[in-house]
């Protein structure tokens, strides 16, 4: 038997439950109704996973909905914290053992009590728990048996569900220090789902040939987009093309700030969190 | 430190680096856009689409 799904077995049914479900929370009404009725509504991120997760923390013990918001956030950014741990120089067995108790110190632990008051974002706390959780790791030699006693993360599970689009070069992998790879890593993270929504609302209206023709051209420049030979291919009219474009480009663009906003308390912290993600892409600082 | 062989990302490592002709960026994601642009497109000044939406559009087409 597969070695996770062993471990897998043998873990907390609650926390698991949380996680295997794929749509756990998305499909609650955090913002459900902007993000399915279509009509890009921007700014109206009110209630966001992280902020849920904040106001939760407050009270004494995290609440289920809490957990579960929680559960749900290091179910999707799960691929930064494994980049980051294997670029410190782990195997990539060792680095899932240590991906997994990292989530289990997150999620079965009173982290949420111990983070700090001044909180920030999801991605900045996190990142800084799992820098002081390997200094632990280190201190201790990490000397547990591989596998541990809990299990949190079904890779094949996880990989089959999301399998990462990210293209990097082996330069990259190998230079760049673990920190700016987890940034590498979350962009990346923040950017496929935002696409796999999209995708999924065209497949849903039966237009997958609509997504997989013009989503090539989502940050193409007017003059390099060819509307003649797209709407040959598509078969609509020219006019059509464009609006199609238009409308692709405005509901991506709300999709990717709607991500963005989960991990952020306050929806305003949208544009500097885009911000400094574009930052620590920028070919300059390679 | 050989990198060969992460579990998530066996498949996506290139050898060459495709720097973006607008950014310079070597981040590229498997539809061939890059990273960078793709996060950029949604710092863009949001324009007034009406009351039509992609949703609607794609309802209309023949």
């Amino acid at each position: 038997m597969n070695k996770w799904r062993a471990l897998r077995n043998r873990c907390n049914d609650s926390f698991w439950a949380c996680l295997t479900r794929r749509t756990c929370l998305e499909s609650r009404s955090l913002n459900s109704a902007a993000a399915n009725e279509g009509v890009p509504r921007p700014g109206a991120f009110a209630t966001t996973r992280w902020s849920l997760i904040l106001s939760g923390a407050d009270s004494k013990g995290a609440g289920k909905e809490t957990r579960a918001a929680l559960a749900e956030l290091c179910r999707i950014y799960w691929r930064p914290i494994f980049a980051f741990i294997s670029r410190r120089g782990y195997s990539a067995e060792d680095a899932e053992d240590l991906t997994q108790d990292f989530f289990v110190m997150i999620l079965e632990g009173n982290w949420l009590q111990h983070a700090d008051p001044s909180r920030g974002r999801f991605r900045s706390l996190l990142l800084k728990s799992l820098q002081n959780f390997l200094n632990d790791a280190a201190d201790k030699t990490y000397a547990r048996k591989r596998g541990g006693d809990v299990s949190f993360v079904s890779w094949d599970a996880w990989m089959a569900e999301a399998p990462s689009q990210l293209s990097i070069s082996t330069e990259t992998l190998n230079s760049w220090p673990a920190e700016r790879l987890f940034d590498v890593r979350w962009a990346a993270t923040v950017v496929e789902r935002a696409l796999r929504r999209l995708r999924e609302e065209c497949e849903r209206k039966g237009r997958l040939r609509v997504f997989d023709v013009l989503s090539a051209y989502l940050t193409a420049e007017r003059d390099d987009v060819s509307s003649v030979n797209l709407a040959t291919t598509l078969g609509v009219p020219q006019a059509t093309v464009k609006k199609l474009l238009y409308h692709m480009r405005q509901r991506y663009r709300w999709l990717l700030r709607d991500e963005v906003a989960h991990t952020v308390e306050n929806p305003a912290d949208v544009e500097d969190e885009l911000r400094y993600l574009c930052s620590a892409l920028a070919a300059s600082s390679e | 430190m050989n990198l060969y062989g992460l579990t998530d990302s066996h498949a996506t490592i290139t050898n060459q680096p495709d720097e973006c002709p607008h950014c310079e960026s070597a981040f590229r994601m498997s539809c061939g856009l890059c990273l960078r642009c793709l996060l950029q497109a949604g710092l863009t000044e949001d324009e007034d689409s009406g009351s039509e939406s992609l949703d609607t559009l794609l309802s209309q087409i023949e």
